[in-house]
């Protein structure tokens, strides 16, 4: 073989493989982001209770008193 | 990071990461400590999106490989695992051969690239980076020169004095 074919096989082994590259990737977005706002988790809290009393049977009343607003007359 | 960030991080790696990794593998020598730093810079790209997002494309990879170059003058590791990754890098040219070839080709392709393995780690770090970024990284002499901040002409000239030196050292034609 030629130097040439053999830097070209070198160059193959070499580098990482597609699932080696997309290892890596993941291994770094899994990790949290400084940057995220502190109170997403109050937030995406927030919502599924929203999400979770929605779906829930409540009496009137009840559900009445989870408007913003009320003033329990 | 928002949606539009972690797209702008993806596009960022899938453009950069071989050939930073070529860089790794030639400042280092080692394949798997290459990957390491690789992890390493890019999650620093994660972190500091900030740094690079608005930027040109040609200053993004600038800034990458800013990271790439301080990793590795911070990085002075002990190359304990050296060895064991030459001898598996050896057993992988042995095992990864092209199948279509019979046994004792690919035991003798195994052996020559292992060979020329050795001799890349014997090259001086200069020579051995430069030839790894045009190599395994797939760059062309203006941009291994950008990426290392040299005129093409120096890039195309070390590039030659490699070659002499690992055809001399596993006795092919340069």
């Amino acid at each position: 073989m030629s130097l040439d074919d053999l830097l070209d096989e070198w160059g193959t082994r070499s580098r990482l493989t597609a699932r080696e590259a997309e290892a890596v990737r993941a291994a770094v977005v899994a990790t949290r982001q400084p940057g995220l706002d502190a109170g997403w988790w109050d937030d995406l809290m927030g919502q599924v209770s929203a999400t979770v009393i929605g779906a829930t049977v409540l009496p009137d009343r009840a559900r009445l008193a989870l408007q913003p607003g009320w003033s329990g007359a | 990071m928002s949606g539009d960030a972690e797209h702008d991080f993806n596009r960022l790696y899938e453009e950069q990461q071989r050939a930073v990794h070529a860089y790794l593998l030639g400042r280092t020598g080692d394949r798997e400590a290459a990957r390491d730093l690789l992890q390493e810079v890019f999650l620093r790209a994660w972190r500091h999106a900030d740094s690079w997002r608005d930027l040109p494309p040609d200053r993004q990879r600038a800034w990458v490989f800013a990271v790439a170059r301080n990793l590795v003058i911070d990085t002075h590791r002990t190359r304990a695992s050296a060895e064991a990754a030459r001898a598996a890098l050896e057993r992988d040219a042995v095992a990864a051969a092209p199948a279509g070839e019979g046994p004792e080709a690919r035991v003798e392709l195994g052996e020559r690239v292992a060979q020329l393995d050795r001799a890349i780690r014997e090259l001086p770090e200069k020579l051995r980076t430069v030839l790894s970024l045009h190599v395994a990284g797939g760059l062309t002499s203006a941009q291994v020169g950008e990426v290392l901040g040299e005129p093409a002409g120096t890039v195309r000239y070390q590039l030659s004095q490699a070659r002499r030196q690992l055809a001399a050292a596993i006795g092919a034609e340069p």
